[in-house]
């Protein structure tokens, strides 16, 4: 089955920041995570595979075609972390006008959506919750069958309960082997749940593109003496810092690092340590 | 496209909706006493068209419809004709408005019509221009510089008037005065080629530009 995105060798530069040579593909069935530290070029990404520019260089392939042919979107719901429906609209008129431009818009789903996420039909935008307005979205990305989820950053203010029920969603939306989902968030332990596998960002640059499963087996945390973490081979580790009480390194193969240093506390890296491991060793 | 005018409308008669038929029965009432007033209702029309879609690029609905099945070209043109639409709108309206005061004192229709046929085109033009600047320098330099057109032929007046002693000033007004209709022609042909030629121009730089 084709992949449902595929970047290769993007490039984009601005005056202050550089996207360069990004490559990653979203295959079809899976969920995706795209992460990275505020500024790394996540939001970038998102606007280049739906043709919100031109890069400066590689290409991007969306469902196969290039993102600037309008009728491929009719395939892909996208969420933005910003509302950009006009507040003084209800749900019922975003409906409407779904409607028309949409043309496999599903009045039945709709309405199913509005009611499954407690949305009132009769109320402005302007006057509902930011948690509601993220479930608006939603709905208004759901409503047409799409098969692509493109999300930035879409469960950034719902509360954990809220959070749950739209992780279930896109697990459920997962189970059709041709759907996809592409997930930018903060919230790493929402893709420690559900990802596929992990595109991780830094300054503009591809750290990575692993499988989720080999990320968790693989990288852990090791804490021990800084004399002791010297001796472990370079290639082992991925990262390190230093605090006050003692050394710690991220390292990318936990079984071999448990061998070599036995008396070692290594625990299992989340998501949230690799991060901060891989992102801040620029600092060091 | 036709989706995207609907929205247009949509929401145009939600934030104005409750407003123009108070309007509409304001100027059918001032009409009466100065008959051919209701030509500003085609201005206004057209004119709360024109915020509404200024207020839209602000807000950033074109980054949304890269979302939508949609292409730049067909939310430009959608934006245009939900203008052009207005504009005709506006037309008819001020006409029916303006009949009234005609019907009762007898003021000459002929009159009522070209000054709706007028205010009608100036409203393309002005609308096409401000639309463009908007597309190519967004909302907050397109008001200065829709501004600096508006005001720029005043002005110019203004400090020929100032400096008419050594300036063919009043030949000018005459030559003016007596090429009137053949102006008038001109402008009225000019005005949709404008709004024509801003469509297109806008559709160019539309395509180009990062959103």
């Amino acid at each position: 089955m084709q992949n449902a995105i595929e970047v290769t060798g993007l490039c984009k530069h601005y005056p202050d920041f550089s996207l360069e040579n990004v490559s990653f593909t979203v295959p079809s069935g899976s969920i995706v995570g795209l992460i990275g530290e505020n500024g790394a070029g996540k939001t970038t990404i998102l606007r280049a595979i739906l043709g919100a520019f031109q890069p400066d260089g590689g290409s991007v392939r969306l469902l196969g075609h290039a993102p600037f042919d309008a009728a491929v979107k009719q395939q892909i719901g996208v969420v933005f972390s910003d509302s950009f429906f006009p507040e003084i609209l209800t749900a019922r008129h975003l409906g409407r006008i779904l409607a028309s431009i949409q043309p496999g818009f599903d009045a039945e789903c709709w309405q199913e959506l509005l009611s499954r996420f407690s949305l009132p039909e009769k109320k402005q935008i302007k006057d509902l919750s930011l948690g509601m307005r993220s479930k608006l979205r939603l709905a208004a990305a759901l409503c047409h069958h799409p098969s692509l989820l493109i999300l930035d950053e879409a469960t950034s203010g719902l509360d954990p309960i809220m959070r749950g029920e739209v992780l279930d969603m896109l697990w459920e939306f997962i189970q059709d082997e041709g759907h996809s989902v592409l997930l930018s968030t903060h919230i790493t332990s929402d893709l420690e749940k559900i990802a596929d596998s992990i595109v991780f960002l830094h300054k503009g640059q591809l750290l990575f593109q692993k499988d989720a499963p080999e990320l968790w087996e693989s990288y852990g945390v090791l804490r021990t003496g800084q004399d002791k973490l010297d001796s472990l081979p370079a290639e082992l580790i991925a990262a390190r810092r230093t605090s006050a009480m003692g050394a710690e390194a991220l390292v990318n193969d936990r079984q071999k690092a448990a061998a070599l240093l036995s008396d070692a506390v290594l625990d299992k890296a989340s998501l949230e340590d690799i991060m901060c491991f891989l992102a801040g060793r620029d600092a060091e | 496209m036709k989706g995207l005018i609907s929205k247009d409308f949509l929401l145009y008669g939600k934030i104005y909706g409750k407003v123009f038929p108070f309007l509409i029965l304001l100027f059918a009432a001032l009409s009466l006493a100065t008959p051919g007033l209701s030509i500003a209702l085609c201005w206004m029309l057209t004119f709360y068209g024109l915020l509404l879609s200024h207020s839209e690029l602000g807000c950033k609905w074109d980054l949304y419809t890269c979302a939508l099945p949609v292409s730049r070209r067909q939310v430009v043109s959608a934006r245009f004709l939900f203008i052009l639409l207005l504009a005709v709108l506006g037309f008819v309206l001020g006409f029916a408005v303006g009949i009234i005061p005609v019907l009762f004192k007898g003021a000459l229709t002929s009159e009522l019509l070209i000054g709706c046929s007028a205010t009608f085109l100036v409203c393309l033009a002005f609308c096409g221009i401000s639309l463009l600047f908007n597309y190519k320098f967004g909302p907050a330099q397109a008001r200065i510089a829709i501004t600096i057109l508006c005001v720029s032929p005043v002005a110019v007046l203004v400090l020929l008037q100032f400096l008419s002693s050594s300036l063919p000033l009043e030949s000018l007004l005459f030559w003016i005065e007596s090429h009137a209709s053949l102006l008038l022609v001109c402008g009225a042909l000019a005005c949709p080629v404008i709004f024509g030629a801003c469509w297109l121009f806008s559709i160019r730089v539309r395509e180009k530009q990062e959103l």
